[in-house]
């Protein structure tokens, strides 16, 4: 279907059909306000072939009744949407350190020679825009690449401009798989097959045999704790919303970008159903009548895939229901509303607050803390934001109760955790595993170890905003406790793997790009730490040193670290100091 | 850039009366901020009164006295400004003529042979001394000001319903509101500031806001309601909101038993203007009709605030009763948050009426027929004073023609472009014995004077202006006038010496022996009681002080009739349901109804020749898409607008901003001045024109040759645009 | 007296009313703490982070504009964590933009030991002066991004949103709807974004003109 490059001016019969069939799409969402923007955003973009023009926008914002220039504010901060006119074809290759690592560098270049224009920029017959983005959550098939909606990973260049992807090898494994148990194994389109596979017994059970406050005390009891990377115990969050006034959110947090990060990905195409089971005992659990799953706006499938599992779950009556207290037989009505929803290409929208503006309609800027969403969330009411892979984990905890899920893992570290294991590896892919193994079994057992005659460089742990180990620490049990005392994190379980032939300073700059492009710019510290840091950093890897670097570095990393209001610039300058600790020599 | 001065004085605008900050360098304004701990603006300011004080350093300036070269008569007046025609003289040579001109048409004709107008843009002092001139020393009540072409409206209904005329509740209430109706006001155009804290009140607080108004105002994307009734039919619609009232048990019965009177009769009156008989004649649906009224009645507190939609009709003064009926029934008055509000226009159009520049009352309305009143004035004004009330402005210009009037002392007041019917207002002026201006600026109604007397701007001069919540502030000067200009109260102090030497009442010049404003103010507020609290050390102490102030210790009264209204109770007034005005008809199928732009001030005199007027330099046309389709017209081209009195030529701006069938034309703009346009019928009562209503056609035009910008597209001129889409 | 809070800042006791941020706290007691982002008239939002002291028992360093005072919290202001982050903020911002009109700034970052021309080199806000009206030009060479302007035309005062922000991260700036000039947004060009302007980046035109003409 054609959707050419059109700058539609009222005279132009085409922009005409357009305007006329946004109000269709503007129709469909009903004028619900300044929430339901970024998802009308998107579905306009695609009606008028890949951006947003002028009257479109104007339209937009009259019915939704924000002001054009809030809505335009919008289209500023979201990489994903475009005020100007973009290719039929939008290539976006990712060029974050596991892309990096196979070769996305030259992919781009390549690229960029056949068609004939510079990354960043559009061909001049206006057909196809090429641009770097960072991480898209597919670095288990890196180097990877979006064409469109549509993925490429492993990318190359014949197959991205000529023919259709390689087809995909999913890698996941593990010993116990208690997130992953359905992943390769049901049909994650339907309901039925989930059912089959002793799906939906959870809900059932929390709402024949359990009170919501049973409910929170088995999950504390369980000491499940997120799987985003903050570790909060799920089970007190749910609490702490609970004891508030209604009305009450749950949010699933599936805008996973951290790079290196791809097990949310392999949970939301592989088996959505369980983690909307696990969305909707947390809703039970807390009182909540509305619920979200906030999906990154670069995993068309993975939007499809929740979609398609709340429309099942809809329609076969699972969203409403009477629960029935067993010793009282006091029946409470339990009712949802799941909307799905999509993010447009911020890292900072994964976090909490941040995520609560962007549901809002608004620029992902994080808000000010305390007070927290479990007081004051959406809308400023009581908010349960949890990731994938923790709502992942409510059933079988559900199923089969606190104690066994504690048997698994350490004490101070309960269950399981999914690791996405990329980079120098063999076999890089989502490995389930209790926590307590070593990393080496990780890497070199599940992950097939590095390639031949190939040595250890360093491993990142955590993600961009992680921390190095190396192969001094292979033998560290994945806690934790345990990682907190070598300097480790474990955070949302990313390990990237890095062997001896890869430029540590590359990395370290990719790094620096990374949080520069993702810093929101709200607060100083981060919004200018991040770029100076990055600045630093892409000099260093190309062998321009200075001395006064490595104390530049260290005082923008105590500022940015003391003083952010978020996460992000809080985290920005971990993974730089950590390497210093081990390998000082790249700092002098 | 650093200010060598940095002088806070109050902008000469509008009447919220924002306190602004001029900086100063090398003799000139370079910019204007706000104090951020300052009532009543806190810091905010409109376009005009933080940029648009460059006319003060425009170089078309009145500098020096002028004397037109040959002798203009009666009947034979032509317009000139150029120094081909004035000759510059000195201000002896100046006030010397003015005096024996004057002089000799009193002598003639009797001193009510002369008529002034006070300046709502001048000072309380400056006031205060052009009444007790015209007054004390000419010897006639003929003194009026443009509040008669403005709220008198809503002066006369206030008055027979409380006995009082000011707004009565404050500005700094607005920020709380629970409840409020705004209607016929503008207010984002025409009070900026203060509909910032009316939408912050909405936004932030939650009031429930009702607009009533034919035009889409800002102010109605704000609204839980908007009741958009046809123009002219106020009183139906706020009837039918009484009638719900009272059929509805929720009128406030213990106010009306302890505060009011007449509440039968009213009652009574009442019976049949239904909702539904008010939708036949306002086209606003009944159940919106009940909503507002329960809206405004369910409150416990709720405003009324109002504008020249109300006031400016044949039936100004029956609208505003409406109104005072409404608050009275449910006791929205005399509590924080309520009120009855008329939004004042001029900076210091309060000030004026305030200061006796009304032709049947004194300082703070003590009336002139009141003998003991009268007595204490003259004591202190060394003269006898005539004991009756003189004409209104609009009864000015029939004196011309009846011969009743042969000379006019204008001050501040441009009326070829504020009076209705223009051409009949310029006969008047041309007809005038003697036509004098104290100005700042040559405008269209002075280039026909004998005598032009330079005055010092609001930047200029040390005084006071009164703003529409009764605050007194301060004005100060900033940078010396231009040439020899004045301030208005030297240049009538001057005046009053000469001519009372000329009369032989040397004995009467003790009482004009002031070396400051501070002394005129001094003098005004020991002659009137709810001014003596106030005096200018005070009010550089706390800013601003709102009237009435009867101590020095008082402090002042943010909002009035707490206990009681001045004639005593409140009083419930029937309104029958009829108009004056006139209606469209085949012939003049539109409504015609004139008034602001955001961007410019009344006759154009200061924003035509400032910056202000880049950003909207022509006079727009505001007319319905459907009936610009039924026309052939689109925005940009040339229309006709003609009534029975004369026509105008401008472009068309199609925006559904006005309702079907009505037209409406901001009067800034000489080269297509609105009220050449305008009726002469009046309010019986107010004596007020009806700018809002009268019948024109239009049709399109062949654009004007000499007008400038005619080749520039209108859309995209300046700021010009369609404010609210088709 | 009800709800006064007790809390010790640079180990003074000050009582505050609850409410109170620890930035009017101070203020109360003689103790001065910088801001640049922070007007009293205007929604705090604790952007710049100049004015983040240490507060016994948090990770972070606490914005002392939008945290409220807490009893019994123990507050210092000028700890080496705290002058270490304001001065790296202000090396930081004045390797990004023109300060030159922001005297109080350039006087604090002397005062503080900011080191001058650190992080030369990298990216700067460069803008074209906008002179697209006749009231006030726009110089986004001299933006810190203090938010105020946006806010002011925003619900804090006018409500009319001509203004919001353009890109992320570094790249942030104050924008307009497709980037068009002013007279075709919905300013009313009441100027009260100029009147809040910390930097010089908004400026009435006259004062403008004249500047540049000296």
């Amino acid at each position: 279907m054609d959707a050419p490059t059109l700058a539609p001016t009222i005279e132009s019969p085409l922009a005409q059909e357009r305007l006329s069939e946004l109000e269709h799409i503007l129709a469909q969402h009903g004028p619900r306000g300044q929430t339901i923007l970024l998802e009308v955003l998107h579905d306009a973009q695609a009606l008028f072939g890949g951006w947003l023009p002028e009257p479109a926008l104007r339209r937009i914002a009259t019915y939704l009744d924000v002001p054009l220039a809030d809505v335009y504010g919008v289209t500023e901060f979201y990489d994903m949407f475009h005020t100007e006119p973009v290719g039929r074809q939008l290539i976006r290759v990712c060029v974050d350190g596991p892309c990096a690592v196979r070769g996305s560098d030259a992919l781009l270049a390549a690229l960029g020679e056949r068609l004939g224009c510079a990354p960043g920029q559009t061909t001049a017959d206006g057909a196809v825009t090429l641009e770097p983005v960072r991480c898209l959550g597919l670095c288990d098939r890196a180097p990877a690449a979006l064409v469109n909606s549509t993925r490429h990973a492993p990318a190359a260049a014949d197959t991205l401009l000529d023919g259709s992807p390689v087809p995909a090898q999913l890698k996941i494994g593990g010993l116990v798989k208690v997130a992953l148990t359905n992943v390769g194994v049901v049909d994650p389109t339907s309901l039925e097959d989930y059912r089959a596979q002793g799906g939906m017994a959870a809900l059932r059970k929390v709402l024949r045999e359990m009170t919501p406050a049973q409910v929170i005390d088995q999950m504390k009891a369980s000491k499940l704790v997120g799987r985003g990377g903050a570790a909060f115990p799920a089970g007190l969050k749910w609490e702490f919303a609970a004891r508030n006034p209604r009305p009450r959110y749950v949010i699933c947090n599936a805008d996973e970008s951290e790079p290196g990060a791809f097990k949310d990905r392999v949970l939301m195409d592989g088996d959505p159903f369980r983690v909307i089971e696990g969305l909707l005992i947390a809703c039970y659990a807390t009182g909540a009548e509305h619920a979200f799953v906030y999906v990154r706006g670069e995993h068309r499938l993975g939007y499809e895939r929740f979609s398609e599992a709340v429309r099942q779950v809809e329609q076969a009556g699972y969203l409403c229901g009477e629960s029935v207290d067993q010793g009282t037989q006091e029946r409470t009505s339990f009712a949802c509303r799941i909307e799905v929803r999509r993010g447009a290409g911020a890292y900072v929208c994964g976090e909490e607050t941040a995520l609560m503006e962007s549901i809002e309609g608004k620029r992902g800027f994080p808000r000010l803390r305390p007070p927290y969403p479990v007081e004051a969330g959406l809308w400023g009411h009581p908010t349960v934001i949890n990731n994938v892979e923790t709502l992942a984990k409510v059933p079988s905890i559900i199923m089969h109760g606190p104690v066994w899920y504690n048997a698994l893992g350490t004490s101070e570290s309960a269950g399981t955790k999914l690791f996405a294991v990329s980079g120098s590896v063999v076999r890089p892919g989502v490995y389930e595993t209790p926590f307590g193994m070593p990393l080496h079994h990780l890497i070199y057992d599940l992950a097939g170890g590095l390639g031949e005659g190939r040595t250890l460089q360093g491993v990142l742990t955590g993600g961009a905003a992680g921390t190095f180990l190396t192969a001094t620490h292979l033998d560290v049990p994945l806690t934790f406790e345990d990682f907190r005392k070598v300097g480790g994190t474990i955070g949302a379980g990313t390990i990237m793997v890095f062997d001896d032939t890869v430029d540590l300073p590359d990395v370290l700059a990719r790094i620096g790009a990374f949080f520069a492009h993702e810093s929101c710019g709200k607060c100083y510290p981060c919004q200018m730490g991040t770029q100076r840091q990055a600045e630093i950093l892409a000099r260093r890897a190309r062998g321009e040193k200075r001395a006064g670097d490595w104390i530049d570095l260290q005082e923008l990393a105590a500022t940015m670290t003391d003083a952010s209001i978020c996460g992000l610039g809080q985290a920005a300058a971990t993974a730089i100091l950590s390497a210093q600790v081990r390998w000082p020599e790249l700092f002098t | 850039m650093q200010a060598e001065s940095i002088i806070r004085s109050t902008c000469p605008f509008c009447g919220v009366g924002c306190r602004v900050d001029l900086h100063v360098r090398g003799g000139r304004i370079f910019r204007a901020d706000a104090p951020f701990d300052v009532a009543p603006n806190y810091g905010r300011l409109c376009v005009k009164g933080r940029f648009g004080w460059d006319f003060v350093g425009h170089p078309t300036r009145l500098a020096y006295p002028l004397v037109r070269r040959t002798l203009q008569t009666p009947g034979h007046r032509t317009p000139a400004s150029g120094p081909e025609d004035w000759r510059q003289v000195s201000w002896d040579e100046a006030l010397a003529t003015v005096a024996d001109r004057l002089l000799s048409l009193a002598d003639r004709f009797g001193a009510d042979s002369i008529t002034a107008n006070a300046c709502a843009k001048a000072t309380n002092e400056d006031n205060y001394l052009l009444q007790k001139y015209i007054r004390g020393v000419i010897g006639t009540n003929n003194v009026d000001h443009c509040a008669r072409l403005c709220h008198a409206g809503s002066v006369a209904g206030l008055q027979l319903a409380l006995g009082s005329s000011a707004m009565s509740n404050s500005i700094a209430e607005m920020s709380d509101l629970e409840c409020f109706m705004v209607t016929g006001s503008n207010t984002t155009e025409t009070h900026p500031v203060i509909s910032t804290f009316l939408k912050q009140a909405v936004e932030r607080k939650g009031a429930r806001l009702i607009v009533a108004d034919p035009r889409q105002t800002e102010m109605t994307q704000f609204a839980a309601l908007w009741l958009r009734h046809r123009p002219g039919t106020d009183t139906a619609l706020f009837n039918a909101m009484a009638n719900v009232i009272v059929s509805e048990g929720l009128a406030n019965q213990a106010f009306i038993a302890a505060r009011t009177e007449g509440y039968h009769a009213y009652v009574a009156d009442l019976a049949g203007k239904t909702p539904e008989w008010a939708e036949q004649i306002t086209g606003v649906p009944a159940a919106d009709i009940r909503a507002a009224a329960r809206m405004y009645a369910g409150a416990k507190a709720a405003a009324i605030y109002w504008g020249m939609g109300i006031s400016q009709s044949t039936h100004g003064s029956d609208n505003t009763l409406t109104l005072t009926n409404l608050a009275l029934l449910c006791g929205h008055v005399g509590r924080p948050g309520t009120g009855l509000n008329p939004l004042r226009g001029q900076n210091n159009v309060q000030g004026c009426s305030d200061s006796g520049g009304s032709p049947g009352v004194y300082t703070a309305y003590q009336p002139l027929t009141d003998p003991a009143v009268r007595a204490k004035f003259e004591a202190a004004w060394g003269a006898t004073l005539p004991d009756k009330p003189g004409l209104t402005t609009t009864e000015f210009v029939d004196g011309v023609f009846t011969g009743r009037v042969k000379g006019w002392y204008l001050m501040g007041e441009n009326p070829l472009m504020s009076e209705p019917h223009q051409a009949h207002a310029r006969e008047a002026v041309e007809q005038l014995e003697f036509l004098v201006s104290q100005d700042i600026f040559f405008n269209e109604t002075n280039i026909y004077a004998d005598v032009i007397l330079p005055a010092a701007s609001f930047a200029e001069q040390e005084g006071t202006f009164t703003n529409t919540d009764r605050r007194v502030q301060r004005v100060a000067v900033a940078v010396p006038p231009p040439g020899e200009a004045r301030p208005d109260w030297q240049i009538l102090t001057d005046l009053a010496h000469v001519t009372l030497k000329k009369m032989g009442r040397p004995e009467a010049a003790a009482s004009w022996s002031y070396t400051s404003a501070s002394d005129v103010w001094e003098e005004m507020r020991r002659l009137t009681p709810d001014f003596w609290g106030i005096d200018y050390e005070r009010l550089a102490r706390e800013h601003g002080v709102h009237w009435p102030c009867p101590a020095p210790d008082h402090p002042g009264t943010p909002y009035l009739f707490e206990q009681e209204f001045p004639r005593g109770r409140g009083k419930f007034w029937p309104v029958a349901w009829k108009t004056d005005s006139e209606l469209p008809d085949d012939e003049y199928p539109f409504v015609l109804s004139t008034g602001r732009v955001l961007y410019h001030w009344h006759g154009g005199t200061m924003t035509r020749v400032s910056s202000l007027d880049a950003i909207w330099p022509e006079c727009t046309v505001e007319l319905h898409p459907k009936d610009a389709e039924r026309l052939a017209v689109a925005s940009g081209d040339w229309v006709e607008v003609s009534s029975r009195r004369g026509s105008i030529t401008a472009r068309a701006l199609v925006t559904g901003r006005s309702p079907r069938g009505l037209v409406f034309v901001p009067f800034h703009f000489a080269e297509a001045a609105a009220n050449v346009l305008t009726d002469v019928r009046l309010d019986a009562r107010a004596k007020i024109p009806d700018y809002k209503v009268c019948a024109v056609r239009l049709s399109r035009a062949e654009p004007p040759q000499d007008r400038p910008g005619a080749d520039v597209p209108l859309i995209g001129r300046g700021a010009i645009k369609d404010p609210v889409g088709q | 007296m009800a709800d006064l809070i007790s809390l010790t800042i640079n180990g003074r006791t000050v009582r505050a009313p609850a409410g109170t941020t620890i930035l009017n706290a101070a203020h109360s007691a003689g103790v001065e703490i910088p801001t640049l982002c922070y007007h009293p008239n205007l929604t705090a939002n604790g952007i710049c982070r100049l004015c983040v002291v240490e507060v016994v028992g948090a990770r972070n360093l606490q914005p002392a504009c939008v945290v409220p005072v807490a009893q019994g919290m123990v507050v210092n202001t000028e700890t080496e964590r705290v002058l270490t982050a304001r001065r790296v903020i202000l090396e930081l911002l004045a390797s990004t933009v023109d300060l030159s009109e922001a005297p109080e700034i350039l006087a604090y970052m002397k005062r503080i030991g900011a080191q001058e021309g650190r992080f030369e080199g990298g990216v700067r806000r460069e803008f074209p002066v906008a002179v697209d009206n006749p009231f006030y030009i726009r110089d986004y060479s001299k933006c810190v991004m203090c938010w105020r302007c946006i806010q002011v035309c925003a619900g804090d005062v006018q409500n009319t949103y001509a203004l919001t922000w353009g890109g992320r991260g570094i790249h942030s700036h104050v924008a307009t709807a497709y980037g068009v000039p002013m007279p075709q947004t919905t300013c009313v060009f009441c100027g009260n974004c100029v009147g809040v302007c910390p930097t010089g980046a908004l400026k009435g035109r006259t004062e403008y003109e004249l500047t540049i003409e000296d």
